[in-house]
Order: structure tokens, then sequence, then C-alpha cells
């Protein structure tokens, strides 16, 4: 492939993204309906018991209503949601900052996200993870 | 004495352009077919890293086609026009059982899983293309052409038409095309059902050209107005960036290799379909499906 090839190529992949990006914006954040409703379509045995959504609307955790070992998370991707049913040994560390929870995943395809929380929720949030987690979170950290 | 004919996914590069960008204004004005900016990034990235990846290796397939040509061919069909005819055909016949196979083994998934893992459907899903996949076995599908007495020149040209075909095929914006059409041609219908993860789509409809080998297989699963398509994987990627696109199931195949602990589980982990594990802790698509099955079952007898 010539040099002139790969300029017109990613010229031509910029303007499409950016047309894209404009033609069709996303405007959605994650709400309670929005949460359950993914993660249902992804995980129907599992019963949730609510949805602790980060407050930039980009990532939720969704606890169990039988199984404190695991629990669910939604992340919005572009326009849509990737949703994951995590246990304790999918979690590689929990660091938990003024401005929310940042969480590390042994997952490749997911290696972080920040729930974005403060106060109260925070600390719920906090102990969730905390407690599905096989080794302290400070260690992993 | 090797034929030289054009490439024709290359020619088609800027029709390709074109035409997204014509889905793109159609589903701005009309709603019917939906794009999103960094998705469509990342589709577009992986084609054209697929056509890098795919031409740095050309060489060393021709070689190795010839090589089976040259030494075990049985009869020599000559190039006229009939023979591409039957190369287009048996091509596409060796392409669904490809497909069939990168949906089922997880050696070729890791390579194929590229094209599935974009939750959006739209002419630039088509262009989502693997840069692996001649790390696979998928060449040895091919063989049987060669040995045959197909020339690999004819072959390489009518695996390119194939391709392009597969194009239009990729857009929400065309429901049905005419029965007679639906009943032989893979169509955009068709191959909405091969890239859903709803458990009832899972696994149907490997087609690249003709639906038939499908419905000659077994693996025929008709569009349901009743149950819209989820696009993307059962387990979907939270990532745009295309480096851990284009190799997150190598990195999967390669860590569950190193931590098994026989030889048979290495080997499994290999070959058996992707969601396979020995203590059955992921699930495979037959297992997914068979929890829907089993879904549908108590909700039926709910309901009586
Ligand atoms: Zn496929
Ligand atoms: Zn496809």
């Amino acid at each position: 492939m010539d040099p002139i090839q790969l300029i017109g190529s990613f010229v031509a992949i910029a303007l499409l993204a950016l047309v894209a990006r404009w033609m069709f914006p996303n405007k959605a954040d994650l709400d309670d309906a929005r949460v359950l409703r993914n993660f249902a379509r992804h995980f129907p045995d599992e019963m949730a018991s609510g949805a602790i959504i980060g407050e930039d609307g980009k990532t939720a955790l969704v606890p169990l209503v039988s199984d404190s070992t695991r629990v669910g998370l939604v992340i919005a991707m572009g326009d849509r949601t990737v949703c994951r049913l995590v246990a304790g040994a999918d979690i590689a560390a929990v660091i938990r900052k003024d401005d929310g929870l940042h969480i590390r995943f042994h997952d490749f395809t997911q290696p972080n996200t920040m729930l974005r929380l403060s106060g109260d929720t925070l600390e719920s949030a906090n102990n969730l993870l905390t407690s599905i987690t096989i080794r302290p979170a400070k260690d992993a950290a | 004495m090797l034929l030289d004919l054009p490439k024709p996914t290359e020619l088609a590069v800027p029709a390709f352009v074109l035409l997204c960008f014509a889905e793109m204004f159609y589903g701005w004005k009309s709603g019917r077919a939906r794009y999103e900016g960094k998705d469509t990034f990342t589709s577009l990235v992986m084609g054209l890293g697929s056509t890098i990846s795919g031409a740095l290796t050309a060489s060393l397939f021709l070689v190795a086609s010839y090589w089976v040509w040259d030494n075990f061919r049985l009869f020599n069909l000559g190039a006229a026009p009939w023979v591409f005819v039957l190369a287009f055909v048996l091509d596409d016949l060796a392409y669904y059982w490809i497909h069939r196979f990168g949906h089922r083994m997880r050696w070729m998934w890791a390579a194929h899983v590229i094209h599935h893992s974009s939750q959006h459907y739209n002419l630039s899903t088509a262009l989502r293309q693997t840069w692996t996949g001649q790390f696979t076995p998928g060449f040895f599908f091919k063989l049987p052409l060669f040995i045959m007495g197909i020339e690999p020149a004819i072959v390489v040209f009518v695996a390119g038409i194939n391709l392009i075909y597969q194009f239009w095929i990729h857009t929400e914006a065309i429901g049905r095309m005419p029965r007679w059409f639906e009943a032989v041609m893979n169509t955009p219908s068709h191959h909405r059902v091969h890239h859903a993860t709803n458990p009832k789509y899972l696994d149907a409809n490997y087609a690249g050209v003709f639906i038939i080998w499908d419905k000659l297989f077994g693996t025929y699963v008709p569009e349901d107005d009743a149950e819209p398509c989820r696009y993307g994987l059962v387990r979907d990627l939270g990532t745009f960036n295309p480096l851990r696109v284009a190799f997150h199931e190598w990195v999967g195949i390669f860590r569950d290799v190193w931590g098994a602990r026989t030889w048979r589980d290495r080997a499994l982990f290999l070959l058996a379909p992707p969601g396979w594990t020995p203590d059955g802790s992921r699930k495979t698509s037959d297992m997914i499906k068979a929890e829907w099955r089993a879904r549908q079952q108590a909700e039926r007898q709910a309901a009586e």
C-alpha cells in the first residue's frame, strides 16, 4: 500500500467518523430503567435489587438480590451499553478517591472503569465492591 | 504461469466509502440506520488494518496455494468463464465452512470475532474485518479447490467478489428482498440474524453469498419480526481501541492455555467452541441457547 493510499484512507476514516458523530450524537446517559433493562437482557437468570448509577451517568453497579459474591456492572459505550457480571476474582483493584471509585479488571477488553460518586452512595458502592473482592482492595492496588 | 487478475476489493473501496456516507445520510433523515462516531472509527480502522495485514501475507498465501496446485492437483480446469462460475460457487461453499468453524472453534473465532465486535449493524460493520485470519486453519478449507484443478489466482479473485457481495447486506435500511431472492441469496435480513446475539439467533446463517448452504446444512434461521436483532457479542467489548479489538481473543486464548493443567485442556481451549472451560464457568453458545429454551418452556408452562 503506497503512502498516498494510506493517507487517503485515514482522511476518509476521519471524515466518516466525524460525520457519524455529528449526525448521531450520543445524548442518553444511564438511568435506572436503561441499566436494569440491559442487565436483564444479558443476565435473564439474575435478579437485580437496584442500580447505583455514577453521577456522570456512564457507569452503574447492579447489586443482586440473592448473590453477595457477584455484582452486575453496566457501562455506557458510545450509544450502547456493556454489561458484565463480576466476581471478586475479576477485579484487580478498587481505588477509592475523592471523585469516586476507580476499578481495574483482569479483563483485556474492559481494563478499567470509573464510578463517579460522592457521599453515602460512594460509601455503599465501596462497601459492596469490598464485600465481593477476595483480597482487600489495598493489597491489589 | 501466474494468472494476473485485478483485485476487486481494492477497486471497490471508494464505492464502500460513498455508500457508507449514503447510508448515514439516509439514517439521519429516516431513522432507519444508525451510526456512532467511535464505533464507526474503530470499524474502519479495522478494515484498513485488515487490508494491510492481508497485503503483507498475500504472497505467502499465494506461494503455499500454488505449491499445492503444482504438486497435488488432479486436473487443470483452465480459465474459461465456466471455471470462474464454478470457482465462485465452490469458494462460497468453502467460505460457509470456514465461517462455521470460525464460530465453533475458538482458534478461528479469535480471528473472526472482530467482525462481530460492533454493537451496530451498518455498512461500516462490513468493513470491520480481522487482522489475523492468516494465523488460523482457514486456509485448509480452500485446498480442495486447488486439488480439483482451480488455479489459486482464480480462487483469490472470486473470493474478492464474494467479500464485495457481503458488503451491502450489512444494513438495517433494507427490510426484505423479493421472495425468490431471499430463498437463494444471502440478504440483509439473513445476515442480521447472523450478527444478532439473541439466543434464538446464535450460530445461524453462516452463508457468504448463497443462503442455500445454511438450508442444506441445518443452520438456517429466518429473521423473526417479533424478535428484533440485538447486535454484538454475548460478552461485548468494553473498548473501542483497535489494538485491543484486534487481539483480545488471542490474549484470552494465551492466558487460558498458559493456566491450563492438562494437555487435553490446552488443546480444547484452542479447538472447542468459544466459551468452553474445563469447569463450565463460562458459557458456550450451546449453553446460552439451552438456558433460553428452558426459560421459554417454563414461561409456557406458567401460562398454561
Ligand atoms: Zn460470523
Ligand atoms: Zn457480517
